[in-house]
């Protein structure tokens, strides 16, 4: 194995899977508001429960006005964009961008300045704080995983998957099938399919960060191009 | 050295030592206090805008001596010179210690110039601060050592040379602070090349404000000066506050343009829970009161109607500041499915306000321990530190 190989945490975990670009799929209507995403992310990545911020979270929103009025519920995570204005901003280079497009945070170059918290389009990022380090400690003892205070953002699980495959564990635990993640450069992958055929759309394009985490917004349950879990 | 002088440096030193024991202090309380996540950026950053801002400020005000020439009606300029580029110099160190103590991981800034990224407005501005602090300590000693040298006061090219660089570093400074923020999408209420402008018409008032305090205080028994101070400052607030008050009327009427993402934060200003500060204290005391103090200060070549205008500029300034970084992040807008602008509570921790107050004590104590040991009156011989000799 290369030096760069032993390197790869993805590697390390066994997926070997070659790919430049990661993507996620988001079918709105089949998000339940459940939160188990959010429960399984919180203890895969040690997220500070505590002070409940979250890598991702489930947004309750409530659309239109009665008697037309909809309730959705909205996952929410990093953007994993393209042109990360996270990445432009940090000072340290501690914000990175990782085999396959992952923006992810290296803890011990990050200063804490929270410039890309600010610069986030999308609110993604949090300070990962001095109290939470202690905190973690506390909760998951040895096994804590963040040692020095720095921000903290989503990673797709960059590195952390057990089982050997590079799936978050948002997805892994995903009940109702609303989270699709895959390897855009593959043309017959599901998230390809649904990023290709227009479904899956990103949340303001006008920004220009050209998103990887995208969403399939279809009122109609089951109608699909491909995929979904419905037919 | 006279006793007066002695007590002077010796308080000097000891609140020096105070605030910086109170501002570490601060800083550890900060860290285990109930965060305010939703504003990243607090009263640490604000306090380090503000004295960024009059350090440059003050840079700028300087240069009508350093590079327009322009030394009063009798050379009043050219004896309190020095005591102005000292104030700019002094003035950075309360910013740099909220700046860092700003950060997580205070002791890591290094890391700024070690993985330097181009891209990042704090990177340069790390650079160019810096940059900035060496073009003033170059400007004192030439200025300083002139003094005491017929060679170097012949050489006038350097002196022009070194007050130019001193103004490109202040103007690169302001324009990348402004960028700082300017250059963030995700915040429409920074976003956009106004800010460098604003901030350099800010600086300008702020500057000249600070500078004409501290020389005050060094020069209160001359009044020769005091005549100076209190015409060429109220002038220097005459020209840059209606300047001010016109591109934060601009700023104003751009956001009611874009209504849907800037307009909330300066209604909240104009109209809001924030209205009272903005119109009472930005306003009122920050701009209206020393316009009519300057008018007669300018006249009557008040001393103390410039004192009292620089001091009301000061306190306008400190919260024209606090309110265009605090407030575009508690009224934050996402848009996700639809237009939200969040409404987040905030207020400075309390170990914050240590900081900040351990950094406003810092201030005037660098200044006078560097006006006692600084041969800084014209034509004073360096007595102490061999590398003014």
């Amino acid at each position: 194995m290369s030096a760069v190989a032993q390197q790869n945490p993805m590697q390390e975990f066994g997926n070997t899977s070659p790919c430049s670009k990661w993507g996620m799929a988001i079918k709105i209507d089949q998000c339940l508001g459940c939160m188990a995403c959010v429960a399984a992310c919180a203890f895969e990545n040690q997220t500070p429960f505590w002070e409940e911020l979250w890598r991702t979270h489930v947004e309750d929103l409530e659309l239109g006005t009665y008697p037309n009025a909809e309730r959705v519920f909205v996952p929410r995570l990093c953007m994993q964009c393209e042109n990360p204005p996270c990445y432009y901003v940090c000072p340290t280079g501690a914000t990175q961008i990782a085999d396959g497009g992952i923006v992810v945070v290296d803890e011990y170059k990050c200063i804490g300045c929270q410039y890309c918290v600010e610069a986030c389009p999308y609110g993604a990022r949090y300070m990962f704080t001095y109290e939470d380090v202690q905190k973690a400690r506390e909760v998951y003892g040895e096994n804590t995983i963040h040692e020095v205070p720095h921000v903290d953002k989503c990673t797709y699980c960059f590195g952390t998957a057990p089982d050997g495959t590079h799936t978050p564990a948002c997805v892994r635990t995903c009940v109702g099938g609303a989270r699709v993640f895959g390897c855009l450069d593959d043309p017959n992958s599901e998230v390809s399919i649904l990023f290709n055929t227009g479904q899956a759309v990103e949340i303001n394009p006008e920004l220009g960060v050209g998103a990887k985490t995208r969403y399939v917004f279809n009122r109609q349950l089951g109608r699909y191009a491909v995929g979904g879990g419905n037919e | 050295m006279k006793p007066r002088n002695a007590l002077i440096i010796a308080a000097s030193v000891i609140l020096i030592i105070i605030s910086l024991g109170l501002a570490w202090y601060g800083y550890n309380l900060d860290q285990v206090e109930e965060q305010i996540f939703n504003v990243p950026w607090g009263l640490d950053v604000v306090g380090y805008v503000y004295f960024a801002l009059m350090a440059t400020g003050s840079s700028i005000v300087n240069s009508v001596y350093t590079i327009f020439g322009y030394k009063g009606p009798n050379e009043e300029y050219r004896r309190i010179i020095k005591y102005g580029v000292w104030f700019s110099l002094a003035t950075i160190f309360p910013a740099w210690l909220l700046v860092l103590l700003s950060l997580a991981k205070p002791f890591d800034f290094l890391y700024i110039l070690l993985f330097f990224r181009i891209s990042s407005r704090i990177a340069w501005m790390a650079a160019l601060y810096s940059f900035f602090a060496l073009m003033l300590v170059i400007e004192l000693i030439y200025m300083i050592r002139a003094d005491s040298s017929e060679r170097l006061r012949k050489i006038k090219h350097a002196e022009l040379a070194i007050g130019i660089l001193v103004l490109i570093a202040t103007i690169a400074v302001h324009s990348n602070l402004g960028e700082v923020f300017g250059s963030l999408i995700s915040m429409p209420a920074w976003y956009g090349p106004w800010l460098a402008i604003y901030f350099i018409m800010s600086a300008v008032m702020l500057g000249g404000a600070g500078q004409s305090l501290f020389i005050y205080v060094s020069k209160h028994k001359d009044n020769g000066i005091k005549s100076f101070l209190g015409r060429y400052y109220s002038s220097v607030y005459l020209i840059s506050i209606p300047v001010y008050l016109m591109f934060l009327t601009w700023i104003i009427i751009s956001a009611w343009y874009s209504r849907q993402t800037v307009w909330p934060v300066y209604q909240d200003l104009l109209f809001g829970s924030d209205a009272l500060v903005f119109w009472i204290v930005e306003i009122l005391i920050g701009l209206f009161i020393p316009i009519a103090l300057s008018v007669y200060g300018y006249l009557r070549k008040s001393a103390p109607a410039a004192i009292a205008s620089a001091v009301l500029l000061l306190i306008g300034g400190f919260m024209s500041k606090y309110s265009l970084i605090i407030v575009p992040q508690q009224l934050r807008p996402y848009v996700w499915l639809t237009l939200t602008i969040s409404n987040f509570a905030y207020s400075p921790t309390f170990g914050l306000m240590l900081m900040f107050t351990a950094a406003t004590i810092l201030w005037p104590s660098v200044y006078a321990l560097g006006a006692e040991i600084l041969p800084l009156e014209p034509d004073e011989k360096a007595k102490h530190l061999w590398i003014f000799r």
